[in-house]
């Protein structure tokens, strides 16, 4: 298997489990945000070790490049929401808030909706944008980072599973 | 719909390095990052470790695409293509063909096979250090092509560098249809 493709499958994996660690936080409401912020971080680095599609992808870049263009993109608005989401978590931890009553601006994950339509076709989250902003959130967002998460896990499945191996050639399907 | 003849002309190829990494042929740097990247109707192959070291075929337009920046490995190259049928012209940034048909493939990219570590075969031939071409020939029982290639590539021209490139096509070309034999029935 190429290094490109090797990491991406195991970037994948990781990322996979950062998405069912992001629920299980997201469902205990009545929690303090231990180490949420970590988990942010985490993905925020996962997502860009995830950016190696260019290196998979070969010639047709004309093809390719809108797309590529548009995922580095929506990752590039995650990794800010990510990053906006860690220091509310770590502020509210230091007040000892839950994240039930930690409250978040529904904003940074609309922002990565709108570049996750471009992408996708349709937005990634739940409740941004549908919960009132004064009930949105610590869980809310990490339910819906997740919910991106899982999206763009889909997405990256679709390059990572499509290759067939043998030897040292590849080839997938169009 | 990815093209069935380039998956088995890759695995041929796949097959030939091998088989030359095997008898010393081509150094373990260069062997390691090889691999070949199919998509529809064309194909991407890394043929070495230099960066950009590729070979681009598109059986769409039946063209070639040989990216490398060593003059004598170019040259070399455009001999070989030229020979197995392509209509080709080099640059100083590689050699670029048309004429790649889903007939004849398998021939090319049997070529292909030839330009991983060339400039480092090509840089002992030219010092006559001739034991690694020896020894690799030896190997598959076919000593008397060493001979036959210097003759030849003695009766090519004065120049020195002109012999060199002369004698290396001879020997890759000769040692990759001997070893090519030895799996025929794969394919």
């Amino acid at each position: 298997m190429s290094k490109p493709l090797e990491k991406l499958v195991k970037t994948i994996k990781e990322l996979r489990e950062y998405e069912e660690d992001g629920r299980r936080r997201a469902y205990d409401r009545d929690g303090l945000p231990k180490s949420d912020a970590l988990w942010a971080i985490g993905v925020a680095v996962k997502l860009n070790d995830a950016k190696v599609l260019d290196e998979i992808e070969y010639m047709p870049k004309a093809k390719y490049q809108p797309e590529l263009a548009a995922f580095n993109m929506l990752t590039w608005v995650f990794d800010q929401a990510l990053d906006d989401m860690s220091i509310a978590a770590d502020n509210c931890l230091s007040k000892n808030v839950k994240r039930k009553d930690c409250l978040i601006d529904p904003k940074i994950l609309i922002k990565v909706d709108s570049k996750a339509e471009e992408l996708f076709g349709s937005r990634c989250t739940w409740l941004a944008g549908e919960l009132p902003p004064e009930r949105y959130n610590l869980s809310a967002a990490l339910n819906d980072a997740s919910a991106c998460l899982h999206r763009t896990i889909e997405y990256l499945e679709k390059y990572a599973t499509k290759w067939h191996k043998e030897g040292k050639c590849l080839w997938r399907e169009d | 719909m990815v093209s069935t003849e380039l998956i088995i002309a890759c695995k041929k190829w796949d097959m030939i390095t091998d088989e030359l990494s095997k008898l010393g042929l081509i150094k373990d740097m260069d062997y390691e990052p090889l691999n070949c990247k199919i998509i529809g109707n064309k194909a991407e192959v890394t043929v070495g470790s230099a960066l950009g070291h590729k070979t681009h075929i598109n059986l769409e337009d039946g063209s070639l695409e040989y990216y490398d920046t060593d003059e004598p490995v170019n040259k070399t190259m455009d001999r070989l293509l030229k020979e197995a049928g392509l209509d080709c012209k080099m640059s100083s940034e590689g050699v670029f063909c048309k004429g790649v048909t889903k007939d004849n493939v398998e021939k090319i990219f049997e070529t292909i096979a030839a330009p991983t570590s060339m400039d480092f075969r090509l840089r002992e031939l030219r010092v006559e250090d001739y034991d690694r071409w020896k020894n690799a020939l030896k190997d598959i029982g076919e000593e008397k092509i060493f001979d036959e290639c210097l003759e030849k590539a003695k009766e090519a021209g004065k120049i020195e560098e002109e012999k060199v490139i002369e004698l290396e096509k001879c020997l890759i070309k000769n040692t990759i249809e001997k070893v090519k034999t030895e799996f025929k029935a794969l394919f």
